[in-house]
């Protein structure tokens, strides 16, 4: 391939155009599926839009805004999704609990019990919901049987989130399990032994070499988990829509209208006709940035606790 | 658990204390772990159990075997039904969605994740942190400006806006590729250049054979992700006719049809089995690269 002539392209920016052709496809992607949204996202969430007609949107200013920090259902938006998010550390400490026994040489069985919890995260949400949404039903459901109840659980305010985090624990946990059991793999046997032989009981053995070891896993899976936090969406909107659609609100009392949930209604209005581009824009807007200060936040916090030595 | 016994008592004692201790132990360790187990199936459990019970029966006094099994469930969402719910057109539908951008999106990721592994150039690290700040986009934030820019080109109500994106690769996929193909030797891939083949070949022929645990991983997880994708469909497919929509969001607007205290029990859990059988069956057959994938996407480096 060596030309002893001048080439028209030197070597180096043949070798570039090459590698840019080879990885281009998902640069482009991100141009077009996420950078122009992300602009056309900005400009709409300073304008008037009924129609999700491009077209047809006019400047408005920070109306949205105003509109969106005084509609009392944001408000309530952000305390359910911040309530729901219960599920991240719970599911994560659950999941390290259970993958610290699944590591033991002594127990039988690891793998089949692994299987076995991962399969939740695996399952459709939408059967899984379904399939709560009956066990939880007040006349003939499981629950309430068993208890001897007869308790509404999806129409009563108070019952109503801890179910859904129940329910988003239980599809959770099995994929901390798997990322746990594979960080625990790293923790240094001989170190253990050594803690031992010092007098290093269980419990200070856990938090003084197995936490340490596993914290950049730990790290990831709550940068993770907070940015899908502040998301949560589906299991409210399976849940709550034939509840909006009979009269009940976004869940009872509005205790299920999450940020998405709010954002998908204003941008899609599926049931209340009324649709505000504009503030559906805004209101995505003001997650992106709490999204970003809360990672941005457990970046810096990282320090003093992740360690990525060894 | 081992406890440390500190006491003053006779070493002999101390040891058969400590072997009580951990039979007790691993004895409450198989209960709790059982215990969890049961708390994962039940309703795996029940929602079998129901499917196969008679509509009178589900709406009944709870029971934890149906008292004649009965197929009326599963006849109602296969048959004639008055909702007309074709829940095997859905599942294909869901298909057309999710493998063809599936394979493409795969193949031009690990085609990028290649050559940022093992190519030199200007931008690598530029280029490449892009798309990890892509992984860190909310989508909410994209839904609804994609949606808009959809609704220019007239797209909404096909299905391309929920294939096409998927064929430009995926971030995490690109990521997840990356990693294990820099752990190839470059010393493979100096031999083949000196055969004369060119990176794209070198990829063809050589690092694609290499990477197959990595990519079955990643197809499988692609394949469920797709399958179980809730909000494009919905958005995209907002058609009165459920028959052009996926399984999800179909059997979503089935039960929700059906909810004013009458519901067909019965048939909403059919069609929910009929959801996740074939995860099941991925799950089960790929389950080694399944986890595998899942635990290498937590690693950083």
């Amino acid at each position: 391939m060596t030309k002893t002539d001048k080439p028209l392209l030197s070597r180096r920016m043949k070798n570039n155009l090459s590698c840019y052709l080879m990885c281009g496809l998902p640069i482009l992607g991100f141009l077009i599926f996420a950078l122009a949204p992300l602009v056309i996202s900005l400009y709409l969430s300073f304008t008037e839009l009924h129609n999700l007609n491009f077209n047809a949107a006019t400047f408005n200013g920070l109306d949205n805004f105003k509109t969106l920090f005084s509609d009392p259902l944001f408000g309530k938006s952000i305390v359910n999704t911040l309530y729901a998010m219960i599920s991240v550390p719970l599911s994560m400490v659950l999941g390290l609990l259970i993958a610290q026994v699944l590591t033991r040489d002594s127990l039988k069985g690891k793998r089949f019990f692994r299987t076995l919890f991962f399969i939740p995260y695996v399952c459709s949400t939408v059967a899984v919901t379904l399939v709560f949404k009956w066990m939880f039903n007040t006349e003939f459901g499981i629950i309430n049987d068993l208890v001897g109840t007869k308790i509404n659980f999806f129409l009563d305010e108070r019952l109503f989130m801890p179910v859904m985090i129940f329910i988003t624990t239980w599809t959770g946990t099995g994929y901390y399990i798997i990322l746990f059991q594979a960080a625990l793999t790293n923790v240094n046997p001989s170190l253990v032994e050594a803690a031992k032989i010092d007098g290093a009981g269980p419990i200070r053995r856990f938090f003084a070499i197995t936490v340490p070891t596993i914290s950049p896993t730990t790290f990831y899976l709550l940068v993770m988990g907070v940015i899908g936090g502040l998301q949560s969406f589906t299991w409210f909107q399976i849940i709550c829509d034939p509840i909006a659609a009979s009269g009940y609100g976004w869940g009872p009392g509005d205790s299920g209208i999450t940020i998405v949930y709010y954002v998908y209604n204003k941008a899609f209005a599926t049931s209340t006709g009324l649709i505000q581009g504009g503030v559906a824009a805004a209101a995505a807007w003001v997650l992106a940035l709490g999204i970003l200060v809360l990672t941005v936040l457990n970046f810096k916090l990282s320090k003093y606790w992740v360690h990525y030595d060894s | 658990m081992t406890v440390e016994n500190t006491s003053a008592e006779s070493p002999k004692k101390m040891k058969r204390n400590t072997k009580a201790m951990k039979i007790a132990a691993q004895v409450g360790m198989y209960a709790v772990l059982t215990f969890l187990a049961v708390i994962v199936l039940l309703p795996f459990y029940f929602m079998l159990e129901s499917s196969f019970k008679t509509y009178e029966e589900a709406l009944g006094e709870f029971t934890w075997f149906p008292k004649e099994f009965s197929g009326e469930g599963y006849a109602y969402i296969f048959g004639d039904n008055s909702y007309h719910i074709n829940l095997l057109g859905n599942f294909g539908i869901t298909l057309l969605v999710v493998i063809p951008s599936m394979l493409v999106g795969v193949f031009v990721s690990t085609l990028a994740a290649f050559t940022f592994a093992k190519r030199k150039f200007d931008g690598n690290g530029f280029l490449f942190s892009i798309l990890i700040f892509t992984m860190m986009i909310p989508g909410t934030i994209l839904m609804m400006p994609q949606y808009i820019i959809f609704a220019d080109l007239d797209l909404v109500g096909t299905v391309i806006p929920l294939m096409l994106p998927g064929m430009f690769g995926s971030a995490t996929c690109v990521f997840f590729m990356r990693q294990f193909i820099r752990g190839i030797p470059d010393s493979l891939i100096d031999a083949t250049k000196l055969d004369g083949m060119n990176y794209f070949k070198i990829f063809l022929y050589l690092i694609l054979p290499l990477s197959w645990p990595a990519l079955i991983s990643q197809i499988v997880l692609w394949f469920i992700g797709g399958y179980n994708d809730y909000m494009g469909p919905l958005i995209y497919l907002q058609s009165n006719d459920m028959n052009e929509q996926t399984l999800q969001v179909a059997i979503a607007y089935f039960s929700s049809s059906q909810n004013s205290g009458m519901e067909n029990i019965p048939a909403v859990m059919a069609a929910s089995v009929f959801a996740i059988i074939p995860l099941l069956i991925l799950y089960v057959a790929f389950q080694k690269f399944f986890i595998s994938g899942i635990a290498v996407s937590g690693m950083k480096d």
